[in-house]
Formats: structure tokens, sequence, C-alpha cells
């Protein structure tokens, strides 16, 4: 038997959760600015994170070949390659969930 | 002390708790047809929003595939901008990504967005600050399925990896707004001084006639410079996707 919470809305026919859904939960968002290539960027401490545990997500942007992530537990290291030819400073972000 | 509330579906997935903020849909719409359509992600908005994609009005009959990406800058002087690019297609060889695709903004439920419901009945949780934590009120970007993979030179994650189960259809289903798009570029020797370059491209695969959903890789070849470098930039490192339904 399926258990677990289910939910409709005030109209009784729209399901705003099923028990076999997961909801997307808030844990941290990480951002800063490489100015120049060569540059990495380590966080630590984030309490659990696992991203071998799919109830862990984790989102990086900018999607670029010069972006390299490397998750450890517990944390990240998000690195600007030194062969990136682009001069102009890089903004980058890491967004880390719960499901 | 433990306190509050707390719902596990049989999966053993934390549906909701009293100390995690759920997402929930903010706004919904659709792009117009035509390559590189954007969203404006207002810069109110909390620096943890996402965006969930499909194409709109797909043929059942049909394999869709889905490029985009969130877009974040500021150039020098300016003001910030802040866009999600987006555009779907049926997938060919060269798809064109120019038909329209569906999108949620999806925002915390203690964001500047969102007003507590106050209509007296649904089912609302709060964090123990009384910030609203969910709300039956608010449509919810349920999830399915997610998928972390670490992407290589040598793995780049193409193919199937969700099959719902019975009963439940990728079509009108909404993939997390992850970075599709070229993800890899590499330069190699084909002979002596002579290099071929390779793009490689990630996009979300809606594969409606199988019932199916994954990730599609497509490498496109061109002729390198003679003597050019060898080289292989990988966007590497484990990422995050995920499929499910807004509402």
């Amino acid at each position: 038997m399926a258990y677990g919470l289910k939910i409709w809305d005030s109209t009784g026919t729209n399901i705003r959760l099923d028990t076999t859904d997961r909801q997307v939960k808030v844990n941290s968002v990480y951002q800063g600015v490489f100015t120049a290539a060569g540059q990495s960027s380590t966080v630590t401490g984030i309490t659990g994170f696992d991203i071998t545990d799919e109830t862990w997500s984790i989102d990086v942007l900018p999607i670029s070949q010069y972006i390299s992530l490397t998750a450890t537990s517990g944390g990240f290291t998000i690195s600007r390659s030194s062969a990136d030819p682009f001069t102009l400073s890089q903004f980058w972000k890491v967004i880390v969930f719960r499901t | 002390m433990a306190y509050g509330f707390k719902a596990i579906n049989k999966s053993d997935f934390i549906q909701i708790d009293e100390d995690t903020v759920s997402f929930q849909i903010l706004a919904t719409g659709t792009t117009s047809s035509g390559y590189g359509q954007y969203v404006t992600i207002p810069n109110s908005y909390p620096e943890d929003i996402f965006v969930v994609v499909r194409p709109s009005n797909p043929n059942s009959s049909s394999v869709y595939v889905m490029r985009g990406y969130m877009f974040d800058y500021t150039p020098s002087g300016g003001s910030r901008i802040r866009r999600a690019y987006m555009g779907s297609s049926v997938n060919t060889t060269f798809p064109a990504f120019n038909l329209a695709s569906d999108y949620a903004i999806v925002e915390r439920a203690d964001g500047s967005g969102f007003t507590p419901p106050t209509s007296g009945y649904g089912f609302n949780v709060y964090k123990s600050n009384g910030d609203l934590s969910f709300s039956s009120e608010l449509p919810t970007y349920r999830v399915a399925a997610t998928r972390n993979y670490n992407i290589t030179a040598s793995n780049s994650g193409d193919g199937i990896w969700y099959t719902p189960p019975s009963g439940k259809n990728v079509l009108g289903m909404y993939t997390f707004l992850s970075s599709f798009d070229l993800y890899r570029v590499t330069q190699y020797s084909i002979g002596g001084n002579e290099r071929g370059s390779m793009n490689y491209y990630r996009h979300a695969l809606f594969d409606y006639p199988s019932n199916r959903f994954g990730l599609d890789v497509k490498g496109y070849y061109s002729d390198g410079p003679n003597g050019g470098a060898i080289y292989d930039y990988v966007w590497s490192g484990y990422r995050t996707e995920m499929i499910g339904d807004v509402g």
C-alpha cells in the first residue's frame, strides 16, 4: 500500500502533492566571481551534503567548458580553467537543494 | 527537541517538513516560437530561484529535445541581467530549437513573491520563525525523479534515465532547467598536423512515444586549424537533472 501525504487544492481536483511526489526544498546558495582564469573557490561545511545521495541536488552556473566542479562530502570546489581565453570576470553560482 | 511536522513517503523521501522551505510556483507561461527565446527574471527574486520547462503543445508521437540555461550577467557599469533561455525542437540531427516552450518560475515559499494564504482552509506549514514553508494553496513543482550525474570527458550521461511508473506520463511533465547547451569542446590530431574539432551539446530529451525522459548529447565535427593545440575542455562534475509535474 502506498503511503505518504496527498494534498488537493481547494477545488478538490488539483493534486498539490501526491504520495509518490517529492518537493524541492531550499538548502543553500553560493556565488562569487572569478576575476581571472585559473582561479577556484572552495565551500565547506554544508551539513550532510553528499552528492551521491539522490536526495541532494546541485545546480551549477554558468555552463562553460572552462568551469568545473568537484563535489566532496560536505562541500565542493568550483574552478575556472587556466585555459579560458576570455579576460572578463566570470560570475558563478551553485545552488544546493534537497529533494 | 523534535517538534513540528514531517511527511515521508513509501520511498523514504521527505515530502514536507518544518525545517526546510519548499519551492512553489510563482509564475507560468509560454515563450514565443523562434530561436533564442528567454524569460526575464526580475532582480528582486531570490538567488536560488529556478525554472522548469517543457515543449509547448507537443505532438505525442514525436521525440523532442530542449536546450536552455540560466543567464546571469552584470555588465561593467550596468544593471544585472537575469534570464532563462529556452527552446524546443523535434529531435533531429540538427535541431533548430525554435519551437515554443512552457515554463514555470519556481521560488522558495518564504520568498518575497508569495503572500501566505489566509483562506482559512487547506494546509499551510510554517517554520519556527513563522515564515511559510509550504502551502496547498500555491502550486508547486512535484518531483518525480532526479539524477545526479558526474560529467566527464568520457561520461556525458547521454541516454534515457527515467521511465514513469504505470499510469504516469512524461507528456505534460517539466524538467528542471539545468544547463542544456554546449558543455564540451575538444580538438585532436587526425594525423600529423591535421586537427579535428568536436563541440558537444547536452539537451533534455522528451521521448513521448516511448513515454521516457533522459539526456540527449550531440556532437558536431569541424576541421581544426593546421597544427592547432590539442585539448579537451569539459564542464565537468556532478549535475542534477529533474523531471516532475507543475500544479
